[in-house]
């Protein structure tokens, strides 16, 4: 049940019939893992606390460093040096004090990707690096648990909701990646557009509407300000999803 | 003349991994086909692949083929159309 400050609070997204009071309280009752805290994270975040997303648990393993300013909009000049999940856990409860955040200061790997899980029902991708991108995609293949990817390079950047036994798995979608050397070029505008579609994404998932999307990828090239989707391709060999592991 | 055919995004006529061809088209002659059967736009107008695409045959990605895009495709080669990762975060 919503209580009377949240149907005011939400009161101009219980106008959209796809969320509506039904949805509304789905996502009350959902619990988010959000992996990262960067470029990505820091919106997806704040729109996950605004939509009154129930839970929200941050993992990240980085402190705030003066070249995350340009894009990482939940830290300032006076944070640098603190933990992020920290940080970021102070600011969101301040956009939304009826949001449960939990902070975990832990990097993600494949020893306690699937414990991280433990009662949460989807995760956000806010990860800079795919080796912890591919120990959460299969932990969310193994316990079944939607996982809404996305990445930017430069001025584009790509997003795809994972559905386990619904959808093709990122290791389907990559089977090789090339290892980056260095930071990624990035410009604050573009995680936060890729962000906000992750977000739209995963409320879709959350409360219960998720059809249209799925087993796509939304291309966004923001030197030509174009939009594509791509129908993704399950791999029947793939060695996270494959017809070997079902 | 068949050739093999993956790719991570769908591709309109190569549901069963590969392609019949007539003749012996170049690379880049089906990889054009190709682009036309897909959502994803990954020739450029200006002949290009579209840099964040890779593209394979048999094994080697095409710039390092001694005739790029030029090349003649044979019986049985193998093409490889993969939408590179986007890493950051």
């Amino acid at each position: 049940m919503l209580t009377a400050d949240e149907l005011t609070r939400y009161s101009r997204q219980l106008l959209i019939p796809e969320v509506g009071l039904e949805g509304q309280e789905r996502l009350k009752n959902s619990r988010v893992l959000l992996a990262g805290v960067g470029g990505l994270g820091c919106s997806s975040s704040q729109f996950l606390a605004c939509a009154g997303v129930g839970s929200i648990t941050l993992v990240d393993r980085d402190t705030v460093a003066l070249s995350d300013l340009n894009r990482q909009v939940l830290y300032g000049q006076d944070d640098i040096g603190k933990k992020k999940v920290e940080v970021a856990a102070v600011r969101l409860s301040r956009l939304n004090p009826g949001v449960e955040i939990h902070s975990r200061f832990v990097e993600i790997s494949e020893g306690n990707a699937s414990q991280l899980l433990v009662g949460i029902d989807l995760v956000m991708d806010g990860l800079d690096n795919f080796p912890a991108r591919f120990c959460m995609n299969s932990a969310c293949v193994e316990r079944k648990i939607p996982y809404v990817y996305g990445g930017i390079a430069g001025l584009k950047g790509a997003v795809a909701a994972i559905v386990p036994g619904k959808t093709p798995c990122l290791a389907c979608i990559y089977p090789r990646t090339r290892t980056h050397e260095g930071p990624h070029p990035v410009l604050g505008s573009v995680p936060a557009i890729i962000a906000n579609l992750q977000v739209l994404e995963a409320i879709k998932i959350l409360t219960g509407r998720y059809d249209s999307s799925a087993g796509r990828m939304v291309f966004f090239d923001g030197s030509e300000m174009t939009f594509s989707r791509l129908e993704l391709k399950r791999n029947e060999n793939c060695k996270v999803c494959g017809k070997e592991k079902r | 003349m068949r050739i093999n055919v993956k790719a991570n995004f769908r591709i309109t006529g190569i549901e069963a991994d590969h392609l019949e061809i007539k003749g012996h088209p170049t690379l880049g002659e089906v990889l054009v086909d190709l682009a036309k059967r897909s959502e994803f736009p990954f020739v450029l107008s200006d002949g290009k692949i579209d840099p964040e695409v890779e593209v394979l045959l048999n094994g080697l990605e095409y710039p390092f083929l001694p005739k790029r895009l030029d090349t003649p495709l044979n019986e049985g080669d193998n093409v490889e159309i993969m939408i590179l990762a986007l890493g950051g975060g």
